[in-house]
């Protein structure tokens, strides 16, 4: 029996992943949310995005079974804080789209995410195209909590032509 | 010339306008394209939703652009840039390519 009142973020991502997946529907769950899971609640997220590759249309009937209600792009429970989203696809970081993702299993299901390295990129990526000094906060926040691939992300952000805001996400990430 | 392939005429002038002047707002395109506000919020609400623009406020305007961080862009403006050639170059002109001076202008300056 879910208690959506207390539900945690992931608790609510392996829900759906689990509830969905019984109606033939994979969700890879990105943004902000994995953010929060990386990085240990570092920083807190208060909607779970979804990428889905099957017809929308049937997610919608499926969540709705499950008592959510769409409001402006948004699906929500009145009784539950959290959000849920669907975006775009494909997963994608920049240019390099992504085909390998990170299982972990949560007391409600399994959610299938962005790797911790693909999570720092898509930080990165907001840093790198609009400047947006949170999301190199959170790239920060993720690597003091996993064990980052430095190297992987070096090369990523070089062939995506950001060596100079590499260059300062490394110089924050040794003074972390 | 795309407008099967998109569904819809609107979506094919938005995406040849913002190919050509980069960042545009929805009364610039309605006067631009000579479309209702109504389709042109329409199909910009489309695109943003696909990932492929999104949109900054700058001060109480909503400033689209095409989104840097849609993974088929590079391929995807090739493309648009081919069909974009295709025009008849009095279209472009008129429509995509009007003489308006987007260079900075300090203010006061007398004409």
């Amino acid at each position: 029996m879910i208690n959506w009142a207390t539900i945690s973020l992931e608790d609510l991502a392996g829900y759906l992943s689990k509830e969905l997946k019984k109606r033939g529907i994979d969700l890879i769950l990105v943004g902000g949310a994995c953010v929060t899971i990386y990085s240990r609640n570092q920083y807190q997220s208060y909607d779970l995005d979804f990428i889905v590759y099957e017809d929308m249309k049937e997610v919608k009937k499926a969540l709705k079974e499950l008592g959510f209600i769409e409001k402006g792009g948004y699906f929500q429970r009145l009784d539950c804080k959290w959000f849920v989203e669907f975006v775009s696809s494909p997963a994608a970081v920049g240019r390099e789209i992504i085909s390998e993702f990170e299982e972990i299993k949560v007391k409600t299901g399994v959610i299938t995410m962005l790797r911790p390295e693909d999570s720092v990129k898509d930080r990165l990526a907001s840093f790198f195209h609009w400047n947006d000094r949170q999301g190199l906060n959170q790239a920060i926040e993720i690597c003091a909590e996993q064990n980052i691939d430095i190297k992987e992300i070096e090369t990523w952000s070089i062939s995506e032509g950001f060596e100079e805001k590499l260059t300062e996400f490394l110089g924050r990430l040794q003074k972390a | 010339m795309l407008e099967k392939l998109f569904g819809n005429p609107v979506i094919e002038k938005i995406l040849f306008f913002l190919l050509v002047n980069e960042t545009s707002y929805a009364s610039e395109l309605r006067d631009r394209l000579d479309v209702s506000l109504y389709s042109v919020q329409m199909a910009l609400g489309r695109l943003e939703k696909g990932g492929i623009i999104i949109c900054h406020p700058q001060g109480k305007t909503q400033v689209y652009q095409y989104n840097p961080r849609y993974p088929f862009l590079e391929e995807f403006k090739v493309f648009l840039r081919k069909a974009y050639s295709a025009l008849p170059e009095s279209l472009r002109r008129r429509v995509y390519e009007p003489p308006i001076r987007k260079r900075p202008r300090r203010k006061g300056k007398p004409l």
